[in-house]
C-alpha cells in the first residue's frame, strides 16, 4: 500500500462484502486549535487523525464498523469482521433509497498561515477589547481543520472532497455581563466580517451592563440574522428532517403544499461556499443540493437521508449526515432564509418593540409545537429608535403562530453564525442565518 | 506500547518534557428501534501528547496510518515554542495509584449474539409488562478501554476498564419513560427490571394535564438535581484564567449554600462506573470535598490549573478521547442526603410539583438564573403524587436554590451524565416559577 493511499483496500471491502447496500467512508483531518485568553496563548493543540467507517445493510439490518487506525493490517481485516457480525444480526426492516452513482472530486484551497501569523491575528482581534477597563476577560477559541473525505458506495459512487474550515468562538465578560459569539467559515477566513462581529460583541457586552430585565409580555420583535437563523432552524429546519416526519413526530408531516408562513418567507438548506456547514456531498455519498424547504411561505420539501427517503417514498437529497461509525440521519448543513425588501430602518418602525441579537441556543418541543430561542443582546425600540438595553431575553411561542406573524424580511444577510448541532448524540457542523426579520406580537421574557 | 517508550526516549534526547497519553478503546453497540436492530462496532486508537519546550506547553494528537512517521510527530513537538507559558511541566510526578477494584469485567465486549438477545429480551419485557406500550427503543453499549499515561519524569501507568451502558425508552401515547444504567460489570445489568421501570413510567405519564402558570413548591428528582449541578460544574472547577469559579462569583465569603448542602467528588469508590485509579494525566484519584455544609472547600483541579493556583491536582484531569484537550471533570459527584423519606418530602410540599428531569436549559452564570423545561413532571396534591403534567417552563435562581435548600431525602439515586455520575437525593425547592 502506498503511504496515505487506502484506495485498494476501500475497493476490496466493496468487492468482498456481500450486502444489499454498502458504503465505505474515509476521513482524514488535520489542523490546530488555539485558545487565546486575555492577550496570551492559553493552549495550542495540533492534530492529525484518520478514520474509516463501513456501513453494510443486509436483510434489513445495519452493521457499522469504525476504526481510527488506517494501517494496512487493520484495513485488511475489516471485511472479515463485518461479515462475521452480519451473520449474527436478525432480519429487520431497514431499507435505503438508491441514488444515481456519482463520481466527484472537489477541493477548496486554504491559505497557508504560520502559527505566528495566527497568533498575531488573534492578538489584533482582541487587543482593542482588552484595552477597555470594563472588560474582565476575553477568550477566543480558534479551531481550524482541513477535512479530506472520500465515500465509495456499492452503487458505484466514488466521491472525494477536501475543505479547510475555521471556527472562532469568543466570550467577552465584564464583572456583571458575559457575551458569547461563534463565527465559522470554509475556505479563507473573512477577517473583516470577523472583526466587525467581535466589535459588535464588545459593544453589546458593555451595553448589557446597563441592561434591565424585560417585562414579560407580548412584543413586536426584530431578530438580527444570527437569531433569524436560529429561529428557522428550530421551527422549520429540524421539523423538516425526514426521520421526524417518518416517525410522525413533526408538525410538518403531511402539509407539503400548504402555506405555513407569509409569502415573504423562503427557507433553504444548501451547500453555500464560504459557510461553515459546506459539504459537496453528504455522508452517504449523495451529492449535496439546494433544498428548498419553504418557498414563498409554502412548505415544499423535507431533508432526507437514504433511509428517510425510502420510508417516505422520496429521493435522497444529500442531507444524510453523521459521525464516523454511527448511523446517518437527515441533518441540516447551512440553513438560511432568503433576503427580502426591507431596509433596517423600515424593520425598526414599530411603536414599541424589541431588537434582539446574539443567538444563545434554542429549543423546540415537537410534541406541542412550542419553541424557545434565546438572545444575549436586546434593546427596547420606540418609534424606530434604540432605547433601553435589556438583559438576555427568551422568545417563546407556538411555531405555527410565530411563523405566520413574520411581517417583514430585511435586505441584509449573514450566515456567519456557526456551530455544532447535536442530534441523538451525534454532532455535525452547521451554519445558519439569513436577513433580519420582524415578528409581530410574540411572547418575550 | 512500544511507540510510547520511543517518544519518551526521543523527547529526552531532544531535551523536551513530554507526556504521552495512549488510548485504545473498543466499543460495541446494539441499537434496536421499531423492529430493526443494528450493530455499531468501533476501535479508537491513538495518542495525545503534551510537550513543554522552553517553558511553553503545546499539545498534539494523532492516529495511525500506513507509513506512520514517528519523526514527523517529533518534529511537530519541536514546533511548540509558542504554546502556553508554564513554570514547569504540569505533568504528574507521583507514581502512586489509588486502589479501586471492580473496574474491568473479564467479560469484555458484548458479542453480537448476546447483544442482540439482551436488547430483544428487554423490548419484549417492556411490551409484555403492559400491552399499552406502543414503542420501545433500546441500546446496549459495551466498551473496553486501555489507557497508558507516561512522561519524561519516569511515570508510566496503565489502566484497563470496561463500561456497560444500557438505555431503554418506552412510549405510550404522549407518555414516555426512560431508564439508563451505567455499570462496570456486565453481570450486574438488570435489563428486565429497567425495561419494566421504563414501561411503568411511560404509562404513568399518559393523559397529561396543563399546569397553571404560577409559583409552586417543587420536589426535584435526582435526575433534575443532576442537571442543575452540571450547570455549577464550571464554577466549582479551578480557574485557568478564563472561567469564573464560584468563589470569585460570590466574593470572598466561602459560605455559599445552606448547611444542608454538601457535595463531594470521589473517583475512588470500588466498582462505580466513573471510578478510576488515576486520571488521564496519571494523577491518583482521591475523595474531594467541594462544598461541605454550605461552605465552599476545594475546587477540582487538573495539573495545569493546580500549578496556576499553587495547589496539587485533585486527580480530575480528564480527556474525552486522545483527540481532545485535558479539562477538569468530576468522577462521581455525591450530593449528601437528608433525613426525610421521599413520601415525607411530598407531604411537606402538600400542593406542588414533582420534576423528574429537565431539558433545554439556559443558565446565566452571572445572575444564577436558569430556565428549563421539566419533562415527566407530576402534580403533588394533598402530599401525594397525582396526575402527569404537560411541558411548561420553569425559572429558578440556582444561587438562591443552594442557599435555601433545606429538605433532602435519605434515598439517593445514581444518575449518569455524559462523562461522570451524580449520586443525589430528592430535593425540595420552594417557590419555583412555572410559565408557558
Amino acid at each position: 500500500m502506498m503511504v496515505g493511499d487506502e484506495t485498494e483496500y476501500l475497493h476490496r471491502i466493496i468487492e468482498t462484502v456481500s450486502a444489499d447496500y454498502l458504503e465505505v467512508r474515509l476521513q482524514k483531518s488535520s489542523g490546530e486549535r488555539i485558545r487565546y485568553t486575555n492577550g496570551r496563548v492559553e493552549g495550542i493543540h495540533n492534530f492529525q487523525v484518520g478514520d474509516i467507517a463501513v456501513r453494510a445493510l443486509k436483510n434489513g439490518s445495519w452493521m457499522i464498523l469504525h476504526r481510527s487506525d488506517l494501517r494496512e493490517g487493520v484495513l485488511r481485516d475489516l471485511p472479515s469482521i463485518i461479515l462475521r457480525s452480519m451473520e449474527g444480526l436478525p432480519e429487520g426492516d431497514a431499507r435505503v433509497a438508491g441514488s444515481e452513482p456519482c463520481m466527484m472530486k472537489k477541493e477548496i484551497k486554504g491559505r497557508d498561515v504560520s502559527l505566528e501569523e495566527k497568533i498575531e491575528f488573534l492578538e489584533d482581534l482582541q487587543s482593542s477589547i482588552m484595552e477597555d477597563f470594563l472588560i474582565w476577560s476575553s477568550t477566543i477559541l480558534y479551531s481550524e481543520v482541513t477535512v479530506f473525505r472520500r465515500i465509495i458506495t456499492s452503487e458505484g459512487g466514488d466521491l472525494t472532497e477536501k475543505i479547510p474550515f475555521s471556527l472562532f468562538r469568543s466570550t467577552i465578560s465584564t464583572k456583571r455581563s458575559s457575551y458569547s459569539g461563534s463565527f465559522g467559515f470554509s475556505g479563507e477566513v473573512n477577517g473583516a466580517v470577523l472583526k466587525e462581529g467581535m466589535e459588535k460583541m464588545h459593544t453589546a457586552t458593555i451595553s448589557q451592563l446597563r441592561g434591565r430585565m424585560v417585562k414579560p409580555g407580548r412584543y413586536d420583535v426584530i431578530l438580527a440574522p444570527s437569531l433569524t437563523g436560529l429561529f428557522i432552524e428550530e421551527v422549520v429546519g429540524h421539523p423538516a428532517e425526514g426521520d421526524f416526519i417518518a416517525e410522525g413526530k413533526s408538525h410538518l408531516k403531511g402539509v407539503i403544499g400548504e402555506q405555513i408562513a407569509p409569502d415573504s418567507v423562503t427557507v433553504l438548506d444548501a451547500p453555500v461556499e464560504g459557510s461553515f456547514g459546506l459539504m459537496f456531498f453528504d455522508d452517504e455519498g449523495v451529492p449535496a443540493r439546494r433544498k428548498e424547504i419553504v418557498k414563498e411561505g409554502v412548505l415544499t420539501g423535507y431533508i432526507h437521508s437514504r433511509e428517510s427517503a425510502a420510508l417516505l417514498g422520496d429521493e435522497p437529497n444529500g442531507g444524510g449526515r453523521g459521525e464516523m461509525g454511527k448511523l446517518q440521519a437527515p441533518r441540516l448543513s447551512t440553513i438560511y432564509m432568503e433576503r427580502g425588501d426591507f431596509e433596517m430602518d423600515e424593520l425598526l418602525e414599530v411603536p414599541y418593540g424589541i431588537y434582539a441579537d446574539g443567538a444563545a441556543g434554542g429549543y423546540l418541543s415537537m410534541l406541542d409545537q412550542r419553541f424557545e430561542i434565546n438572545a444575549q443582546e436586546a434593546y427596547i425600540i420606540e418609534n424606530g429608535e434604540f432605547k433601553q438595553p435589556l438583559m438576555g431575553i427568551s422568545i417563546r411561542g407556538r411555531v405555527d403562530e410565530a411563523l405566520m406573524k413574520i411581517d417583514a424580511v430585511g435586505k441584509d444577510f449573514s450566515i456567519v453564525n456557526a456551530g455544532f448541532d447535536d442530534k441523538r448524540g451525534q454532532v455535525v457542523p452547521v451554519s445558519r442565518g439569513g436577513p433580519s426579520i420582524r415578528i409581530l406580537d410574540v411572547w418575550v421574557e | 506500547m512500544e511507540i510510547v517508550e520511543r517518544i519518551i526516549q526521543r523527547s529526552r534526547r531532544l531535551g523536551v518534557h513530554t507526556e504521552v497519553y495512549s488510548e485504545k478503546t473498543e466499543i460495541s453497540s446494539f441499537i434496536a428501534d421499531t423492529g430493526r436492530i443494528r450493530e455499531e462496532r468501533g476501535e479508537i486508537c491513538g495518542i495525545g501528547l503534551r510537550v513543554v519546550k522552553n517553558n511553553n506547553l503545546g499539545s498534539f494528537s494523532f492516529s495511525f496510518e500506513e507509513g506512520f512517521d514517528e519523526k514527523r510527530v517529533l518534529d511537530k513537538i519541536e514546533r511548540f515554542s509558542l504554546g502556553t507559558p508554564v513554570k514547569e511541566p504540569p505533568f504528574t510526578f507521583s507514581d502512586e495509584t489509588t486502589s479501586v477494584s471492580g473496574l474491568c469485567d473479564p467479560e469484555g465486549l458484548v458479542e453480537v449474539e448476546k447483544g442482540v438477545e439482551i436488547v430483544q429480551n428487554a423490548i419484549k419485557a417492556a411490551k409484555n409488562h403492559d400491552g399499552r406500550i406502543e414503542r420501545v427503543t433500546c441500546q446496549l453499549t459495551s466498551s473496553l478501554r486501555e489507557i497508558e499515561v507516561s512522561n519524561t519524569f519516569g511515570i508510566d501507568k496503565i489502566r484497563r476498564e470496561t463500561r456497560y451502558h444500557f438505555s431503554i425508552t418506552c412510549s405510550s401515547g404522549e407518555g414516555q419513560g426512560r431508564e439508563i444504567i451505567v455499570l462496570r460489570s456486565c453481570k450486574l445489568l438488570d435489563t428486565q427490571q429497567a425495561a419494566i421501570k421504563a414501561a411503568e413510567m411511560a404509562i404513568n405519564a399518559r393523559n397529561k394535564q396543563r399546569v397553571e402558570e404560577g409559583r409552586y413548591d417543587v420536589v426535584l428528582h435526582p435526575g433534575a438535581v443532576g442537571l442543575i449541578i452540571s450547570k455549577l460544574l464550571p464554577l466549582i472547577s479551578a480557574d485557568r484564567g478564563g472561567s469564573l469559579p464560584l468563589m470569585k462569583m460570590v466574593g470572598l465569603n466561602p459560605r455559599i449554600g445552606s448547611t444542608s448542602l454538601s457535595i463531594y467528588d470521589d473517583g475512588t469508590i470500588d466498582g462505580l462506573a466513573y471510578s478510576l485509579p488515576f486520571d488521564d494525566e496519571g494523577w491518583p484519584t482521591q475523595p474531594n470535598a467541594i462544598i461541605e455544609q454550605g461552605v465552599f472547600r476545594n475546587p477540582l483541579y487538573d495539573n495545569l490549573s493546580a500549578q496556576i493556583n499553587k495547589r496539587f491536582s485533585t486527580g480530575n484531569g480528564m480527556r474525552s478521547s486522545y483527540r481532545s484537550d485535558i479539562s477538569v471533570s468530576p468522577h462521581n459527584l455525591l450530593v449528601e442526603g437528608g433525613n426525610l423519606s421521599r413520601d415525607e418530602l411530598y407531604r411537606e410540599v402538600q400542593d406542588g410539583i414533582l420534576i423528574s428531569d429537565l431539558i433545554g436549559s439556559r443558565f446565566d452564570p452571572v445572575s444564577g438564573v436558569m430556565t428549563a423545561m421539566p419533562v415527566n413532571s407530576f402534580r403533588i396534591e394533598r402530599g401525594e403524587v397525582s396526575y402527569p403534567l404537560q411541558n411548561a417552563l420553569i425559572l429558578m435562581n440556582i444561587y438562591d436554590l443552594i442557599t435555601k435548600v433545606e429538605m433532602l431525602s435519605k434515598e439517593r439515586i445514581e444518575v449518569p451524565a455524559s462523562s461522570y455520575a451524580v449520586i443525589a437525593p430528592f430535593i425540595l425547592v420552594k417557590n419555583v416559577l412555572f410559565t408557558h
